[in-house]
């Protein structure tokens, strides 16, 4: 009799929303795949969570943060489903991102700031019509809190659409509800992705990733003019 | 043929209380200022004994706080015209009965809106959506329509007639007066002994004709289907408009919603009737002391839905602060076009995506203004920063630029940023390594913005990658232009 009353009230503690369990992570959703091998066999889902909040908090821009989702957003897109970006940092090229497999009649730019932008990711995630929401968080300033970011991860579940959250390295020490946050680091013409959480266990060694054409990062190389980045592009990656 | 009649004896009422509900005693009244009289009293002013025809000044004898108002002709004939608009949802055949109601024939749609019964609930309850209540009569003839109607708001006991030949048996039973006749001749007859239609219709008619004139009896005629009742039609203008004042000073936005709602319904109906959709209407304020304000809104594909109309409303009036106290809220809308309904459909179809994204386009430019929200379509030109437009209409393809043979920044700078030099070599938060180029880019000879330039890929320390060019004509100075994110 006491045995099952400890077992109700522990399996009642367990389908507690904030305790995750082994098998969960197992039978969760498959995500998108990265198409970089050595992260897909590192993410639990097995690519990006397609259904919630990522946070990359970046260091430096123009070290490949937005060619490590370009794989996955084209394959969003055909799928049928849009993208968005909100407060992007800079104009984005049209000619390149068409050129890197995005169909421009399926990106939706939105310029806003403050609690505007935060209203706007949340209505974009909750309309289902974007497979993908990049955010830019700084233009979000203060607004950008946990319970704004709790708000984001709610949407993205139930808009089913996975939310890329890109945000300054210093917010790395701070708590957040995304399931996934992974630091972008530059380092020898690579992109090193430390996985800060996960659901699971977060490897502890950098995963490097070679997003820019290889005879970039070695000094010296002739130039060439016609070979270069032909996006789409299937970047070599390798565990260091 | 059958024909609806919509009568609307309460027509001055309703058109008071379309703003907003009036709990006090109210009548309309009608006549000379000198000795104004009841026109019609609301039920607040029935229970305190207001009578119709009473003059205003023994009505405000009973009730201190009785609200009189003036009755509005212009006002009431713009009400029935916009009636007129929204009943064309029903039937293409409409008669406006100025200042009363409408006739509506209704015998070749009652097949598409599933019968009588269907068609008349339906009426009913979009009437009541946009704050108005008619008595309806059905009949084969529109005078014994409206008959039957007039009778039902007298409270007599009427049924609808669908059969020409059960028309003088239904009418037979109601009293003269609703015919309309002039009072001399309606003593006549009831001194004669008819009291009631059914024995008007038996008099002789040859005597009927010499004693009450050829009209009566082609009114009785015309109203038993004996002799034809053509009526012009109503045919509604390309445009819709609709106005109401308020009693008070309105000085919430969100006031406004109310009467907004009703308003947005009836061009609903106005829109469904002809078969289009507005891209554009204009929300018009009249302010106390700043003039008349107008708002414009805007949805990217044609659309008219009341509900999603008044959602981007509702966003919209959050957002604003009025110019000043409310006292009249207008709407308008001038530019028709054509509307295709979706229909809902489990397999998944690129047309119910677009107008979701469409939906979902016109919430966000609603808050955040309709430049802030956009796509980009690519420009087959050379020169980066003309490479590219602002759009954001649905369904443009975008023309195939030709495709890229260089690498190009996913980001670019809306102005290129000047780049400091030393030793001849250019720096960006660090010193910058080539690491490709040059690549040429000279174009724009034609349209004075000529571009002369070498671009080349460059790293700095952090390992941040740049596209960044050489002016090689002018200065030889060295820009940033290009961030590979």
């Amino acid at each position: 009799m006491a045995r099952t009353d400890t077992q109700q009230a522990l399996e009642k503690v367990l389908r507690h929303p904030a305790i995750w369990r082994a098998e969960q992570v197992i039978h969760s959703t498959p995500g998108i795949s990265t198409t970089f091998p050595a992260l897909d066999q590192i993410l639990p889902e097995h690519g990006w969570p397609t259904n919630a909040l990522t946070e990359l908090l970046v260091k430096v821009a123009g070290a490949g943060e937005l060619l490590l989702l370009m794989p996955a957003l084209r394959a969003i897109c055909s799928e049928g489903r849009g993208i968005a970006l909100l407060a992007p940092p800079y104009l984005p090229q049209a000619r390149a991102w068409e050129a890197a497999g995005i169909p421009l009649e399926r990106m939706l730019v939105v310029d806003a700031e403050g609690v505007d932008l935060l209203w706007a990711a949340e209505q974009i995630l909750r309309s289902g019509e974007c497979g993908a929401v990049l955010v830019w968080g700084q233009a979000a300033g203060r607004a950008l809190n946990h319970r704004a970011l709790q708000r984001l991860q709610l949407a993205a579940s139930t808009g089913n659409a996975a939310c890329f959250l890109y945000r300054s390295a210093g917010a790395s020490d701070k708590p957040s509800p995304a399931p996934l946050r992974i630091r972008l680091a530059a380092h020898a013409g690579a992109l090193q992705l430390h996985v800060v959480k996960c659901r699971g266990a977060a490897p502890a060694k950098p995963i490097p990733l070679q997003l820019f054409p290889t005879h970039w990062s070695e000094p010296g190389t002739p130039p060439v003019a016609d070979v270069l980045l032909h996006l789409p592009v299937r970047p070599q990656s390798s565990i260091a | 043929m059958l024909w609806i009649a919509l009568y609307l004896p309460q027509l001055p009422l309703q058109l008071a209380q379309r703003a907003s509900e009036i709990t006090l005693p109210c009548v309309i009244a009608v006549g000379s200022a000198m000795r104004p009289l009841v026109f019609c009293a609301n039920p607040a002013a029935r229970e305190c004994g207001i009578k119709l025809h009473m003059p205003v000044a023994a009505a405000r004898a009973l009730t201190s706080e009785l609200v009189v108002l003036q009755r509005d002709d212009a006002a009431e004939a713009q009400a029935i015209h916009n009636l007129g608009c929204w009943a064309y949802q029903f039937t293409p055949g409409i008669v406006l009965q100025t200042g009363e109601g409408l006739l509506l024939d209704v015998g070749s749609t009652l097949q598409l809106h599933g019968g009588i019964k269907n068609l008349l609930a339906r009426i009913h309850q979009g009437l009541k959506d946009i704050g108005y209540h008619a008595e309806p009569g059905v009949a084969p003839t529109p005078l014994a329509a409206w008959l039957l109607a007039k009778a039902r708001h007298a409270g007599l006991r009427t049924r609808m007639c669908k059969e020409l030949s059960l028309v003088p048996e239904r009418l037979s039973a109601l009293p003269l007066w609703l015919l309309g006749w002039s009072d001399d001749v309606l003593n006549t007859l009831q001194i004669l002994g008819v009291r009631c239609i059914g024995q008007c219709l038996k008099l002789p008619r040859d005597g009927f004709i010499r004693r009450f004139g050829a009209e009566r009896l082609l009114h009785l005629d015309r109203m038993i289907g004996t002799a034809p009742d053509p009526r012009p039609c109503f045919t509604p203008p390309d445009n819709f408009a609709s106005r109401t004042e308020f009693g008070f000073d309105v000085v919430d936005a969100l006031m406004l919603l109310f009467p907004l709602k009703r308003f947005l319904q009836e061009l609903e109906g106005f829109l469904r009737g002809r078969g289009a959709g507005v891209q554009e209407w204009h929300l018009l304020l009249d302010h106390a002391n700043h003039g008349r304000s107008r708002i414009t809104m805007r949805v990217v594909t044609p659309e008219r839905s009341a509900e999603r109309f008044l959602a981007l409303a509702r966003e919209r009036l959050t957002q604003i602060t009025l110019l000043g106290p409310v006292l009249a809220l207008g709407i308008a809308a001038n530019q028709l076009l054509t509307f295709t309904e979706s229909n809902r459909s489990f397999i998944p179809d690129p047309r119910t995506h677009a107008i979701g994204w469409g939906h979902l386009v016109d919430k966000l430019s609603t808050r955040l203004g309709s430049d802030k929200v956009y796509r980009l379509r690519a420009l087959d030109d050379h020169r980066p920063e003309h490479a590219w437009k602002q759009s954001i209409a649905v369904t443009t393809k975008t023309p195939h630029a030709s495709p890229l043979r260089t690498p190009r920044p996913l980001w670019l700078l809306k102005t290129p940023r000047t780049l400091l030099i030393t030793d001849d070599n250019p720096l960006c938060q660090g010193r910058l390594r080539m690491l490709t180029g040059p690549e040429r880019i000279e174009s724009g000879w034609w349209d004075g913005k000529l571009a002369r330039r070498d671009y080349y890929v460059a790293r700095n320390n952090n390992g941040e990658t740049f596209w960044i060019y050489r002016e090689h004509q002018r200065n030889h100075a060295w820009y940033l232009h290009g961030i590979f994110g």
